[in-house]
């Protein structure tokens, strides 16, 4: 370390954090000083390539697998992510839906979970920064207002997608993804090989890819190999962070302090450093998926250019979500197929997504190991299996435009690889853990950013909101400086 | 949920293992009850059969020995059955994953050539290989 004292510590490199440090560093001054604590070190992306093809690297067990990372009190049940430098956008699928306005108010309109104090219209000009740096591909009419064009021109329709869209307009579009539909910034045309954990043809947006200058900023120190597990919180400030490194603890003084180590950690170091908010670690949960197979009489469902290529709105919004969860459709385009002569591909593939809320059952805390979190989940809620029951009633009314022969369900996938809740957002302590600006209600020099703040688990994908909340919140606490770089 | 789902899969595995052995099942090792499930899903293509007994030591090895005893069991208790992949998403994923590893694709779907495996599918060795994507059945040009 350069430093004993910085004027930020960031902890973590992944969307989190990186988009609030690229807001953070885009208003403060040249002579800023910045720490940024990462557990894991950088793999290159050819290198993460080789590795898939099962060649030996020298980055091979750098990072932790997940699996080892932390105690899971419900093995049946996976939380999925990446250590590392650039975190999980090294292994996420970049499907990048905005959520509803409505998603923001279930509360007030559907007597269910909570409000979150930030409303969509505020959230709207950074989702827009967001799917600009992330260079989104999607379409001009959306369930969600938008004020300008994506950066990208959609991807391609399957034949099934096209009769769908034809019939739902709006409610059924090319899905927003950060696979690239044209080549740009170094990427590659996404061209559905559908094994998007790690892009053969780097196509997706990372952090690694992003060009967002961040870590190359020579305000910012970047320190790998350093994992944090507590702070020093004294008259309701946070003084110091706590970190191992090489088997060595140090703690480092930081005026300002940011979180972005995915809801199981942040709330490991939260309650380590004695938080005692009643929801930090609290509600842990995610969306519930399963897929359903659709076999079609004599209409071939070819023609896509990537791995979602569509999402369904129909079963989202509406009063029904007074009782049962919404769905989010998503509509593969993996090399699936229907064993049957000359039928090949008269199948579609349809992802359902549930959303679910924050329930008791579902919660971290710490374990024997200062490092590692214990991890409690059990199970979806009530309200996310009534989803699943709603679905089935209406889908084959809602597929009734295609030739449907018949519709195989199968079981709960064991995870959406989205790690939500543990510390929600809200309007004070009574009800939360951070505000809308993520910033702990106790601790007001204290950032909590990603999924740990949502307040409710919508069923769209959530690294697009967990950005635009970090460019928020970066955007609206701090001041601007006339000498910022 | 995880019980009942737990109990719906033990069912299964419990089922299996009380017709398991008046069918003979122990009596077929695992690769010869995958190659069984793969060549009656299949019935109808002409498979090369050394091809699909390959495939299945290739996908074993690749697993590892990461399979659990009652996944063994699972196998051939649906090999014994007749599971077809309509029943079960394992038996999709092992059956779509041979398919996709062999030459049928590039013959366009032509069910009389016989079908030979190539080696497993692998979309780091050859990317952008999805064969219904739009680099294969690409947009109708403007008219
Ligand atoms: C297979 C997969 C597919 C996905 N697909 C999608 C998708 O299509 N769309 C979507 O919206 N989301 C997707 N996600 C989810 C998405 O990856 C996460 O929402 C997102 O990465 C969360 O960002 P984050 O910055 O909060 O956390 P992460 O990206 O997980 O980053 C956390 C960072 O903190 C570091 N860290 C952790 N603990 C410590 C510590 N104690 N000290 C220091 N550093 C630490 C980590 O190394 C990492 O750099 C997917 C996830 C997976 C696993
Ligand atoms: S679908 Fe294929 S090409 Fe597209 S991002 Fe995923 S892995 Fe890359």
């Amino acid at each position: 370390m350069k430093h004993t004292a910085y004027d930020l510590i960031v902890v973590g490199t992944g969307f989190a954090s990186t988009f609030f440090l690229y807001q953070y560093l885009a208003k403060r001054p040249a002579t800023e000083k910045i720490l940024v604590l990462e557990r894991g070190y950088p793999v290159p992306w050819a290198e993460r390539v080789k590795e898939k093809r099962g060649e030996q690297t020298a980055y091979t067990g750098q990072n932790p697998d997940w699996r080892s990372t932390f105690v899971n009190k419900q093995p049946r049940k996976d939380w999925m992510f990446t250590v590392g430098f650039g975190g999980s956008s090294h292994c996420w699928y970049a499907c990048t839906p905005r959520f509803l306005p409505n998603d923001f108010r279930m509360k007030t309109l559907y007597g269910v979970g909570n409000d979150w104090p930030v409303h969509y219209e505020e959230l709207d000009p950074y989702y827009e920064q967001v799917e600009d740096i992330m260079a989104v591909s999607g379409p001009a009419d959306t369930p969600f207002p938008r004020k300008k064009a994506y950066a990208q021109p959609p991807h391609l329709f399957t034949e099934v997608d096209k009769r769908l869209h034809q019939k739902y307009g709006n409610l059924y579009i090319n899905q927003p993804t950060a696979r690239a539909r044209v080549a740009t910034n170094g990427r590659n045309p996404c061209c559905a090989s559908g094994v998007c954990s790690v892009c053969p043809v780097n196509a997706k947006f990372t952090i690694d890819n992003s060009n967002m200058g961040v870590y190359e900023d020579p305000r910012v120190e970047l320190l790998t190999g350093a994992q944090v597990y507590g702070l020093e919180l004294v008259q309701d400030r946070v003084r110091k962070v706590s970190f191992r490194r090489d088997n060595r603890d140090y703690h480092v003084a930081g005026e300002v302090v940011a979180l972005g180590a995915n809801a199981l950690f942040n709330a490991n170091i939260l309650l380590n450093s004695g938080d005692t908010n009643a929801f930090t670690g609290q509600g842990l949960g995610e969306q519930l998926g399963l897929q359903a197979h659709v076999y079609l009489d004599n209409l071939e469902n070819v023609g896509g250019s990537t791995w979602v290529n569509a999402n369904g709105y129909m079963l989202y919004d509406g009063d029904h979500r007074r009782e049962a969860a919404a769905c989010l459709i998503e509509s593969s385009n993996a090399p699936f197929f229907r064993p049957e002569s000359g039928k090949w591909r008269q199948m579609a593939s349809f992802r359902m997504v549930f959303e679910d809320l924050p329930t008791p059952a579902n919660y971290v805390t710490t374990s024997d190991d200062v490092l590692q979190p214990a991890v409690f989940f059990g199970g979806p809620s009530d309200y996310a299996l009534r989803g699943i029951e709603r679905m089935k009633q209406q889908l084959p009314e809602i597929l009734s435009c295609l030739p449907v022969e018949k519709i195989i369900y199968n079981d709960p996938y064991a995870t959406e690889a989205h790690i939500l809740g543990t510390a929600r957002m809200g309007t004070s302590t009574q009800d939360s853990v951070v505000d809308k600006h993520l910033r702990h209600h106790q601790y007001r020099n204290l950032f909590v950013l990603g999924a740990s703040s949502f307040t409710t688990y919508t069923p769209a994908n959530p690294t697009l909101t967990l950005s635009a909340l970090s460019l928020l919140a970066a955007d609206q606490s701090f001041p601007s400086s006339h000498s910022a770089t | 949920m995880f019980r009942r789902k737990f109990l719906k899969i033990a069912g299964l595995g419990a089922a299996a293992a009380v017709v398991l052995p008046s069918l003979g099942a122990y009596a077929v090792s695992l690769n010869e009850a995958t190659a069984g499930i793969i060549l009656h899903q299949f019935h109808f293509l002409d498979l090369d059969r050394k091809g699909v007994e390959q495939f299945v030591l290739d996908y074993y090895q690749q697993e590892g020995s990461s399979r659990s005893a009652f996944a063994h069991v699972k196998m051939r208790g649906y090999y014994m059955l007749n599971i077809n992949s309509d029943q079960s998403q394992l038996v999709r994923t092992i059956t779509t994953l041979y398919l996709l590893s062999t030459d049928f694709f590039q013959n366009r779907m032509d069910e009389r050539k016989i079908v030979r495996y190539q080696g497993i599918y692998d979309p780091y060795k050859t990317p952008c290989a999805n064969p219904f994507s739009a680099l294969y059945y690409p947009p109708a040009p403007a008219a």
